[in-house]
């Protein structure tokens, strides 16, 4: 099942202040262990809301309003995010509780979220894959007649 | 090692019957795994080849199967569902394998034929002399009757179906293949391919003769009968 940590911003990641020496280390090991434990799909940092643009649908029909950045509410934007692959909630809440205050200052805010499931369906043959790629290809070769 | 781990991911892979659910997570487990395996052992071209090849049929999953529970054949997939993350990962995995500078073993190449379907935006640009060469040297790491059967189709995709034609032609006495119907079931595409309409409804029909398998002879029987009818 795949998890989100969502990495809330602050003031100071909306003023383009990156998180000290120590604590942008201590971030980097912790990512370290989490590919090292093969969980961690996916990860990046987002620049500050300055470079945002924000669309807001106010009427049913017609055109969306937009704003450019910066926005005023820092808390409510969003600073990074983490992508998991995690086999239980249990194993991503440990994950999202060990994570590093991304800032320090007590001023720092994660969420984790769970992403809808993507069905995966059964199939209906066993093959073994070289197999599998003929079958494909014999059905190349056919389309390949009109 | 990787092997245990690719026999796992396929039977996840293939799951036939019974408690569906738990099979593709049988596939989630062997990928992650894999990707275990490729950050503890970075330096093994393997590792990152095998895991580029899982990586890369799971971004197919969710097009494998029809509406109806029916495999879906690749060329008839809806690409625009493929899991793009997926695909770059794959690709990126494939990557560090080709770094290392040594040759490509059996899972980079199968992975690196696996990124050619990928890469391809439609079907019409499969590039297919790519493909063609790729199984050339996956038949010279990992030599298999199959995998030479495989070269054929690409190179007729690639080159023209006389060609294709005359490789399967060399198979014909395999022993390893005396009793595998997609021989002159690829065969008989070939010669129709080519115009030659009476041998390909033979192959056809001799096709339908060696398989036991109910809804894969009806389709022989039904690509001799269309052969016998453009005679």
């Amino acid at each position: 099942m795949r998890f989100m940590i969502l990495i809330r911003a602050n003031a100071r990641f909306e003023a383009g202040i990156g998180p000290a020496g120590e604590r942008a280390a201590a971030f980097a090991a912790y990512l370290r262990e989490m590919k090292a434990a093969g969980v961690l799909i996916e990860s990046a940092s987002l620049l500050p809301s300055a470079d945002g643009l924000r669309l807001t649908y106010s009427q049913a029909e017609g055109p969306p309003a937009m704003t450019a950045g910066p926005f005023c509410d820092a808390e409510g934007q969003v600073a990074g995010y983490m992508l998991l692959e995690a086999d239980s909630e249990r194993e991503a809440y440990a994950w999202a509780a060990g994570m590093p205050d991304p800032y320090g200052f007590g001023e720092g805010g994660i969420e984790l979220r769970r992403l809808r499931d993507t069905a995966v369906p059964p199939f209906a043959a066993s093959l073994n894959p070289i197999e599998a790629d003929l079958r494909d290809q014999i059905g190349a070769l056919r389309n390949s007649h009109e | 090692m990787l092997e245990v781990v690719y026999l796992m991911y396929n039977e996840g892979y293939s799951a036939t019957s019974g408690g569906n659910w738990i099979r593709p997570t049988l596939c989630q487990e062997a990928l992650r795994l894999g990707r275990m395996l490729a950050e503890a052992v970075q330096g093994e071209p393997e590792v990152h080849g095998l895991v580029a090849l899982m990586e890369i049929q799971s971004s197919r999953f969710k097009t494998r199967i029809g509406p109806s529970g029916e495999p879906v054949l690749l060329m008839d997939q809806n690409r625009a569902l493929w899991d793009r993350l997926l695909i770059r990962r794959g690709l990126a995995a494939l990557e560090r394998a080709r770094s290392l500078g040594r040759p490509l073993g059996p899972y980079a190449l199968q992975a690196a034929i696996a990124a050619c379907h990928a890469q391809a935006k439609a079907p019409g640009d499969t590039d297919w002399a790519r493909i063609a060469a790729l199984y050339e040297a996956l038949s010279r790491v990992a030599p298999s009757p199959v995998v030479e059967l495989n070269r054929a189709v690409a190179i007729a995709m690639a080159f023209g179906p006389a060609i294709g034609l005359r490789i399967v032609d060399e198979l014909n006495d395999e022993p390893a293949l005396r009793d595998y119907y997609l021989l002159p079931s690829v065969r008989g595409d070939l010669l129709a391919k080519l115009g030659r309409m009476e041998e390909a409804r033979a192959a056809f029909e001799r096709a339908a003769s060696m398989t036991q398998n109910v809804p894969e002879q009806e389709l022989m029987r039904r690509r001799a009968a269309e052969c016998a009818e453009r005679q």
